[in-house]
């Protein structure tokens, strides 16, 4: 399915936010480290997001840092044209372009990425 | 988590013996390419970038020739298992130095609500920590034979 060049982009890095927010979060990075990984340079996640960053328009990365603000999932999936972070409908005029064009939720503003 | 329950996230499709890769890179691009064949992803480009991603953070090598590469991604469904054995032992930045041949892949969508991925994680961890079951992943060559492992029969 094709997928514009910016959401590809804004799911990446809220991957790595992921990825991140685990580390940071003093339960979760022990389970890890306990069961023998090594996580250890989070320094290196965090360029990689710089250098991402850099990549998404003035205009995405408000949006995106503005959602960060309220939500953890600031990416998410809709399904059925049914927002799967709000769960409210979405007009399918609005879905039908699937991914190729970066959409947000009509109702809580989340980026929507259509699977 | 039990090893059954384990065992129901395997897939014989998802399973590859003997892979002919020649670097870490290598296999997640083989991987990740076989994944989307199958159906099982989204954008195989973010994926990819994922799982570097957490290779950056520290190698998912765990010593005696066992890696479990995993991440979670929005490009994903539900929990996967990919269970993989190397043709050759690969350069993996593994604590010991070891090459690496047995690779069990995990992918989980960032909203869990069945919160399996670190139980999944843990309990595959737990299993090839065994030297026994180590020295007889690499030497099973079905499916059948791997889950008759996992399940102790």
């Amino acid at each position: 399915m094709p997928i514009v060049p910016a959401l590809e982009t804004v799911i990446i890095l809220q991957d790595l936010d992921l990825m991140i927010a685990e580390v940071n979060d003093a339960q979760s990075s022990k389970t890890i480290a306990d069961m023998g990984f090594n996580i250890d340079n989070l320094d290196k996640l965090e360029s990689a997001r710089k250098e991402l960053l850099e990549k998404l328009d003035d205009s995405i990365l408000r949006l995106y840092n503005r959602l960060s603000r309220r939500y953890s999932h600031r990416v998410v999936p809709v399904q059925n044209n049914i927002c799967l972070g709000c769960f409210m409908t979405q007009p399918t005029r609005f879905t039908d372009t699937g991914n190729t064009q970066l959409r947000t939720c009509q109702s809580c503003n989340r980026i929507l990425y259509k699977i | 988590m039990d090893n059954k329950a384990l065992a129901d996230f395997f897939d014989a499709e998802l399973f590859f013996f003997d892979l002919d890769v020649k670097s870490k890179p290598e296999l997640f691009r083989r991987l990740v390419e076989l994944l989307h064949e199958k159906g099982k992803i989204g954008n195989k480009n973010v994926i990819l970038q994922t799982i570097l991603a957490r290779e950056e953070l520290g190698s998912t090598g765990l010593g005696q020739g066992v890696a479990v590469p995993h991440s979670r991604s929005l490009m994903t469904k539900n929990l996967i298992l990919v269970g993989c054995r190397t043709k050759e032992p690969l350069d993996y930045a593994a604590p010991d130095d070891i090459g690496v041949r047995l690779v069990f892949l995990i992918l989980a969508p960032p909203q869990d609500p069945a919160n399996q991925y670190l139980p999944v994680l843990g309990k595959l961890v737990e299993f090839v920590s065994h030297e026994e079951i180590r020295n007889k992943l690499l030497e099973i060559g079905t499916f059948e034979e791997f889950k008759n492992l996992l399940l102790g029969e």
